[in-house]
């Protein structure tokens, strides 16, 4: 099946989140403002322009504000026309197309409260449980580019129960994306692993992201939750993630220095993957909490097959200095993350289990 | 200090145009009267658990709508014409739309119809006229007001008269600190007291025991308030949930004070627990003061504390502090104390804090002594930021003899190890753990035993009827149901 191209309103909201977010350095913020000007003015996204501009503080081009509600009302009148002669002189899917092409062009302009409107009332219209859910999967990409994620939580819960009670494959597998997505927002890493991995081999969900993408976030949600048995399995051996891993900065080597204990380069990968989660709108909240827990992992691993090490062969096995390692340890073993004690005499220390 | 009245004023006073007042009028009267029939009827039955109940709360649903029209037209209602008590609210309620809101409407509401009222429905008329003035901000008019009103009760002796006298008796206290002139009002209080004590007033004694506490406390008075409150007669059952809570609290703060922190966290807690959950103001300060006193203990408290809906925002310095504190490390504590002192300083916790310096090194002591089985004192007095690894041998000295941490320190080798962790299960701690909450449920079983009420004459009853038993359930629903509306309005 040809990919179907992402969303816009998407790719729209991470170039937004870029812009918001203050602490992504490496971002040409001015040039990502053009982008997003230049799209909203091209399909007169009025109500998206106006939202905008409060929230990040633009100035409204009032001249041009108005020109682009105008061209809104204009095609939603002629969409109108549309529905009224469907209705008199159509057939039922017909008009249920009319309103389904309304409230997709609400929906596109971003126009929240109307689009939620026009939706409802397709799916009074809606018999096919399959078609309910596509317009739950729009609505639900809607909200995700208004960053409005307790309305997606409720969305994705109806499309569930939809789903349960009927609904085809490929619904149900772009559902696990959805929910993978969720999950991954909300800092639920196991079940977003669980979920996204499992969708990798059947993903045809592309309009939320390209399918790269899609292995980053589950190899990333898989790192620091699953066992080393389910990592070879789903993970390294898995041929949907090598096809693609490759091309994903840092995966490749953090993956193996956790699998196949190369610590060395475990730091240097390290950086370049959470650098890459800063910038991504999904997982930018959870960077300190995912390094803590990686770091967590790394260590505890490290020192499964030892009963004592010193600090310094420890340090020298991750690549960094004693000191730094030594405040890294106690940190992790004053919360519980760790089984050790470090034993310090003479100037040298020991790590005990 | 002053949270603890925010919490009772409520947001929006009902002032609405003239023009349309002419229904809510009709509504707030209609209740009014209702009120005043229930004391009437309450009164001749001599029944004063009724009069707390369900007059207190009809009274706070009607606060939030009361205007000057409205109040007016109750006192034109209520009071007969030629009692000087009605002109006196009248002039100051008057005072009080003249300073404020526009022109009122001549109302046309029916005069009073009997010749004189009974002291209970007067001085009703004055905690409206009081609650109107203190809602609307005029603590000089509601002073005088008050002043007048706790005269005027002196002049009784009903004990039916006892749950609004000790309303009037919070708002004379609560107009006297808006003004900045608690002190002058303390003897009053201690005399009120002891008519109360005397006249076995229990909503009295309480109401007037907590003002005089809130009173000491004002002014830093600890010392005096724990006499006072050492020696003052107190019933073993507080009658009003809401008083008891404000004794907690202030027991908990003048134990903090004294350095008997379990007690303090024990009343805290209770205080907390007991709270309605509308009193958003309450919530906050206690929570604040229980925060700091976990952390005197040497206890973290949960991250869940902190994200409370409504009190993270004030809560936020303390969540800070806690997360300094955690860290062990007395430079960023310092740095977060400094960052926000004047917060601190308007919450009058300062003090508290200077005292938790030693308690940042005990934890940080304490997290040496979980990750390093050896460390040289040396390297402890670098982590610590202490002067030298002298002062970390007295430090840790004395926190393994006050048993905070377990180790040993061996003087020549200059080095500390923690002791070998022994078997948790081997020792009499679970013990003890099942003590402390077998211990806290059965009190609580106690107490609710003790505390449950019967109608004196329940064992002379007769079989009741098929409709009389519909109506006992009917009126026992309607209680659950006002029940549930949390009543923090009241107090």
């Amino acid at each position: 099946m040809e990919e179907v191209k992402q969303d816009f309103r998407l790719d729209l909201a991470q170039k937004v989140f870029l812009i918001k977010t203050a602490d992504v350095g490496d971002v040409d913020r001015e040039a990502l403002k053009a982008e997003v000007i230049a799209t909203l003015l091209k399909d007169n996204l009025s109500p998206l322009y106006q939202h905008l501009a409060t929230e990040l503080g633009w100035e409204l081009d009032a001249a041009k504000l108005a020109e682009m509600q105008a061209a809104n009302s204009a095609k939603l009148a002629k969409l109108e026309e549309k529905r009224k002669d469907a209705e008199e002189n159509l057939g039922e899917t017909e008009v249920r197309d009319a309103m389904l092409a309304k409230a997709e062009y609400l929906g596109s302009i971003g126009d929240r409260e109307a689009a939620v409107v026009a939706y409802d009332a397709v799916e009074k219209k809606t018999a096919s449980g399959g078609a309910l859910v596509d317009l739950l999967f729009s609505q639900i990409r809607l909200f995700m580019l208004y960053g409005d994620w307790s309305r997606v939580k409720s969305l994705v819960a109806r499309a569930q129960t939809l789903c349960e009670d009927g609904g085809d494959w490929e619904r149900k597998n772009k559902l696990k994306v959805y929910q993978g997505v969720l999950a991954l927002y909300t800092r639920q890493f196991a079940a977003a692993a669980d979920l996204l991995l499992d969708s990798t081999a059947t993903f045809t969900a592309s309009e939320l992201f390209p399918y790269s993408r899609l292995i980053f976030y589950a190899v990333v949600a898989a790192l620091p939750t699953l066992s080393r048995a389910e990592l070879k399995k789903r993970v390294v051996d898995s041929p949907e993630v090598l096809a693609v891993v490759h091309c994903l900065p840092g995966c490749q080597p953090l993956l193996e220095a956790l699998y196949h204990c190369k610590y060395r380069q475990f730091f240097t990968a390290f950086l370049e993957v959470v650098g890459s989660m800063r910038q991504d709108m999904l997982t930018h909240h959870h960077v300190r909490h995912y390094s803590r827990e990686l770091r967590a992992v790394a260590y505890a691993q490290f020192l499964e097959s030892y009963k004592s090490v010193t600090l310094e062969s420890m340090a020298a096995a991750f690549e960094v200095s004693p000191a730094f390692l030594d405040a890294e340890l106690v940190e992790f073993i004053c919360a519980g993350r760790l089984h050790a004690k470090v034993r310090a005499c003479m100037g040298t220390a020991q790590i005990r289990l | 200090m002053e949270v603890d009245k925010a919490e009772e004023a409520p947001k929006a006073n009902g002032a609405t145009e003239p023009t349309v007042e002419a229904p809510a009028v009709a509504t707030v009267d209609a209740k009014l009267k209702a009120v005043l029939a229930l004391v009437e009827r309450s009164v001749k039955q001599k029944d004063t658990r009724l009069l707390i109940g369900r007059l207190l709360r009809q009274t706070a649903s009607v606060r939030k709508q009361l205007t000057p029209s409205s109040v007016k037209a109750f006192l034109q209602q209520s009071l007969p014409a030629d009692l000087e008590s009605r002109v006196f609210l009248s002039a100051h309620v008057e005072q009080a739309s003249a300073s404020g809101m526009d022109a009122d409407e001549a109302t046309t509401s029916p005069q009073c119809e009997a010749a004189t009222v009974i002291p209970e429905v007067e001085l009703y008329a004055y905690l409206i006229v009081l609650l109107f003035l203190c809602d609307s901000q005029q603590y000089k008019l509601a002073r005088a007001v008050a002043e007048n009103a706790v005269a005027r009760v002196g002049q009784f002796n009903r004990r039916t008269l006892d749950v609004i006298a000790a309303r009037i008796y919070f708002y004379y206290s609560l107009t006297y600190e808006q003004m900045g002139e608690l002190a002058s009002i303390r003897s009053a209080l201690l005399a009120l007291h002891r008519t109360a004590v005397l006249r076995h007033d229990a909503i009295g004694q309480e109401t007037l025991m907590n003002l005089l506490l809130r009173n000491y406390l004002h002014y830093n008075l600890y010392d005096q308030a724990e006499k006072f409150r050492s020696k003052a007669q107190k019933a073993d059952q507080f009658r009003s949930g809401q008083q008891y809570c404000r004794y907690l609290y202030y027991l908990g703060r003048i134990r903090t004070i004294q350095l008997e922190y379990t007690e303090a966290k024990d009343c805290l807690q209770q205080a907390l627990r007991r709270a309605p959950t509308i009193a958003h103001g309450f919530r906050i300060t206690v929570s604040k003061w229980l925060i700091l006193v976990r952390l005197l203990l040497g206890e973290i408290p949960d991250r869940q504390e902190f994200a409370q809906p409504g009190m993270s925002a004030a809560l936020q310095p303390y969540f800070e502090l806690t997360q300094s504190v955690k860290t062990g490390d007395t430079v960023t504590f310092q740095q977060v104390a400094q960052r926000f002192s004047s917060v601190f300083l308007s919450d009058r916790t300062h003090n508290l804090i200077t005292r938790m310096h030693q308690n940042v090194i005990r934890i940080g002591l304490r997290r040496i002594n979980l990750a390093y089985s050896r460390i040289s004192l040396a390297e402890v007095a670098t982590k610590l930021h202490l002067a030298s690894a002298e002062d970390a041998e007295y430090i840790v000295a004395k926190a393994i003899r006050d048993g905070g941490i377990d180790a040993v320190i061996d003087h020549d080798g200059a080095f500390m190890a923690s002791r070998e962790r022994v078997d948790v299960y081997s020792t009499a701690e679970p013990q003890a753990a099942f003590h402390a909450r077998i211990a806290f449920c059965l009190d609580l079983h106690n107490e609710a035993t003790k505390a449950m009420r019967f109608e004196p004459d329940a064992h002379r009853r007769k079989a009741e009827s098929s409709e009389a038993r519909q109506e006992r359930l009917a009126a026992e629903q309607e209680l659950a149901k006002a029940l549930e509306e949390d009543d923090g309005e009241d107090f």
